[in-house]
């Protein structure tokens, strides 16, 4: 494409359209956001061809919403991709294991058409070990290699990133499922190698051998964040934390094992070395007992992650409490009311907030009393994700008053439509407070008793939520009507169980192309209006999943037809060619 | 790029409810539900009073209910690693387990599988639920022997198991009860490795 080529188009070319791409491509380089830089493309052909031209970083948020090889010819100077692909509830089992989301076209895509890259990011995608060979082979200057969520791949795969990667910063492994093959796959960086500033392996299962991690440890001079997995024991730690007192962010192995005070005053001098360390997780198994070994390091702690930490009681709460400049608090709800009263008081920098269910079918020893408290007392507390039993509508106003600053706010009761517990009466109120109080809301998650009024609240006031996920909720399809009608920027929308038919579906179908995808699975869909939808809009791929046994040609069955769950996104790919029999695109 | 580009959405519908004839019958369904004992109540958030179109009460018993004594195994929403961290956990102690999930790795697939183990009553249903999963006939020790009586008949594929000590064993080797006591993971070998 030449410079001029689009000055010959003879329409009045604004008075910026002489000056060379390459000024532009510089200026470009000072948006901070991909939105931004977006917004220019938009503006005129010239900035469109600098700006794809000069794209360092590409997010995909939809692995199917383009093609791999588009991608890499449109943006030809990536450094760095990130692409994700299953849906979000793909999470919690919902969406069928070989559902797709192939991270080799992407690999191979890259492979040809970006040499120099040196990130990438898969998330909830099928990585293999292939991909993972071709990655160690293919880019030159790789540094970053960051999985989350995905699977598909052994530590023979990771051998051969460590192999082959010499310039590798960051090896990022998060909640992945990866098979353990028996490979040491740490020995197989080289003896040289120093490169490496973040090595989190927390996900693996199995042991990994644990001199060759020292001596990486201690030759990897620069290494701020080291995350260990469970099969660390707690008498190893101190040896590597003496090895790398620089460390910002660390998560421990296993922390448990019989009391000893050689080992206690062992862990206690090596975290009085690391006086960098801000920010703790790991915990795996954590005992009372050596809680304490932390003290030392609590002051400068801004994150703490206890979500794998099944401790409890006084020795928990008495730490968390020296953490007074925490930002962020993920624990299990072993903490209970009474802790999270000790954190309001204690610490009045927290922005976020996840308190997780030790035992989701059980009796649970949490309940709304502990969020009232932390929202009353942390001025700055922003996103919050909270299991509980039980919850009020007072409760939920009380909240919203004293926190109109949520961006984020996904409350969980865990058993479906619970009511309010003294009132009886459903939690519309309680949320509706929410979203008419907190302006800025981007993603939200409602659960308990609901009925269609609560939408009618979300779907007027919710200007800003970007994502909203629903469950057990609603009473007609007025509600999913009032969603789609109103939240102006509503990108994602993941609902379940919810009796919402194909009326309102049908009736605002060309929202369903101002954002990224819709899911609705156990709700009231039939075939006939997948199908309609798909007529009506053709740059939507709309896909639905039926029991494994019911799968069958789509064009032999009835519009009345069922459909179990529906999964629908924009694309400019049109429909992807490897969908498994589970998987039938309308 | 789809996702590239922000700017160019289309206003979202503005379509009014009360010119909509699907919608305007239902407007009684946002009244809150009485008050009742709802412990025995499975449609709660749908029970409407008798006043309301009997449309809706037809779409309402038509919703799938989720029974208070059912264990969904995709609720409540946490992520898997959590899931099993927790189940780890409750092993520890003496409450009685509710599920053993193990993956399941077939040779040649990339991806591993989840069975909950404690939902089968023995050798027989395992290896039935694993032919179905992974739609590939499937032996195991115990019944090798007479499949290789009728070599026609013989599967391409044996079960195998890795026990606490890390050592890979074939499944049938020990009664079903100690053997849940020490799967840690399935692996479906090619016999011709084997």
């Amino acid at each position: 494409m030449g410079r001029g080529g689009s000055r010959a188009s003879g329409c009045a070319a604004p008075p910026w359209h002489s000056l060379p791409d390459e000024v532009w491509e510089h200026a470009f380089s000072f948006l901070p956001t991909a939105a931004d830089r977006g917004a220019a493309a938009g503006c005129c052909s010239s900035w469109l061809r600098a700006e794809r031209r000069s794209r360092r970083r590409l997010a995909v948020a939809n692995c199917y919403a383009a093609a791999p090889r588009d991608a890499v010819e449109r943006f030809p100077a990536v450094r760095a991709a990130e692409v994700k692909g299953k849906p979000h509830f793909a999470d919690f089992g919902l969406v069928p294991p070989a559902w797709g989301a192939a991270a080799a076209p992407w690999v191979a895509a890259a492979a040809d058409g970006w040499p120099l890259l040196e990130e990438l990011s898969f998330k909830r995608m099928v990585v293999t070990d292939e991909c993972l060979e071709m990655i160690a082979a293919s880019f030159r200057n790789f540094q970053v290699l960051r999985l989350v969520s995905c699977d598909g791949f052994s530590t023979a795969g990771l051998a051969a990133i460590a192999a082959g990667c010499r310039h590798l910063r960051e090896l990022d492994l998060q909640e992945n499922e990866i098979e353990d093959c028996s490979i040491h796959w740490l020995s197989l960086f080289p003896e040289s190698f120093t490169s490496l500033v973040t090595l989190n392996f927390s996900c693996l299962e199995g042991e990994v051998n644990f001199t060759v991690l020292e001596r990486l440890v201690t030759r990897c001079c620069n290494l701020k964040t080291l995350k260990l997995n469970n099969a660390i024991p707690l008498d190893k730690l101190a040896n590597l934390l003496r090895k790398a007192p620089q460390l910002i962010e660390l998560g421990t192995g296993k922390f448990s094992a019989d009391y000893h005070p050689d080992l206690f005053a062992k862990l206690e001098a090596a975290f009085g070395g690391c006086k960098s360390l801000r920010r703790l997780s790991g915990a795996w198994d954590a005992v009372p007992d050596y809680l304490a070994a932390f003290y030392c390091v609590c002051e400068g702690l801004t994150s703490l992650n206890l979500s794998y930490a099944t401790v409890r009681g006084p020795e928990l709460i008495k730490f968390i409490s020296r953490c007074k400049n925490l930002q962020l608090l993920w624990v299990m709800d072993l903490i209970e009311d009474h802790g999270l009263a000790v954190v309001a008081s204690s610490c009045n920098k927290l922005q976020e907030l996840r308190v997780f269910p030790s035992d989701p079918f059980g009796a649970g020893f949490l309940t709304e009393r502990g969020l009232v408290d932390v929202s009353a007392s942390c001025p700055m507390l922003e996103s919050v994700l909270y299991f509980c039993r039980r919850m009020t509508n007072e409760a939920l106003i009380t909240i919203a008053k004293n926190r109109p600053n949520f961006t984020c706010f996904r409350l969980c009761i865990l058993e479906p439509h619970t009511p309010d517990y003294i009132t009886r009466q459903p939690l519309d109120a309680g949320f509706s407070a929410i979203v008419e109080s907190c302006r800025g809301l981007r993603r939200l998650s409602i659960s308990g008793l609901l009925t269609d009024l609560v939408f009618k609240s979300i779907g007027a006031h919710a200007d800003r939520l970007e994502m909203l996920s629903i469950a057990f909720a609603g009473n007609s399809d007025l509600g999913l009507h009032y969603i789609l009608s109103g939240c102006k920027s509503l990108k994602k929308l993941e609902i379940r169980d919810c009796p919402f038919g194909d009326k309102p579906l049908l009736a605002n179908a060309a929202k369903l192309e101002t954002m990224r995808s819709l899911w609705m699975s156990s709700c009231l869909l039939t075939l006939g209006a997948c199908r309609q939808l798909a007529r009506k809009m053709p740059r939507l791929s709309v896909e639905i999943m039926n029991d494994p046994g019911r799968s069958c040609p789509l064009d032999s069955l009835p519009d009345e037809t069922p459909v179990e769950k529906l999964y629908v996104y924009r694309t400019i790919a049109g429909p992807r060619s490897d969908t498994p029999a589970c998987v039938q695109i309308v | 790029m789809a996702e590239c580009k922000g700017g160019d959405m289309s206003p979202p519908s503005s379509m009014d409810s009360s010119t909509h004839p699907a919608l305007s019958t239902t407007s009684s369904a946002c009244r809150p539900p009485a008050r009742r004992d709802l412990s025995t109540d499975l449609r709660l958030g749908l029970s409407l009073s008798t006043s309301s179109s009997s449309s809706l009460q037809a779409a309402a018993e038509s919703i799938p209910s989720t029974p208070r004594n059912q264990v969904l195994s995709d609720w409540p929403p946490i992520k898997p690693f959590l899931r099993s961290a927790l189940q780890k956990a409750s092993a520890g102690t003496a409450r009685r387990r509710r599920t053993l999930f193990v993956k399941v790795y077939m040779e040649g697939v990339p991806i591993g599988r989840k069975l909950d183990l404690l939902l089968l009553d023995g050798y027989d249903s395992l290896l039935v639920k694993l032919c179905h999963m992974f739609k590939t006939p499937i032996t195991y020790a115990d019944v090798m022997e007479c499949h290789q009586q009728v070599p026609g008949q013989k599967a391409a594929h044996v079960l195998t198991y890795e026990d606490q000590d890390g050592d890979w064993m074939m499944v049938g080797d020990v009664p079903w009860e100690l053997f849940l006591s020490s799967v840690k993971k399935l692996r479906i070998a090619r016999m011709d490795k084997c």
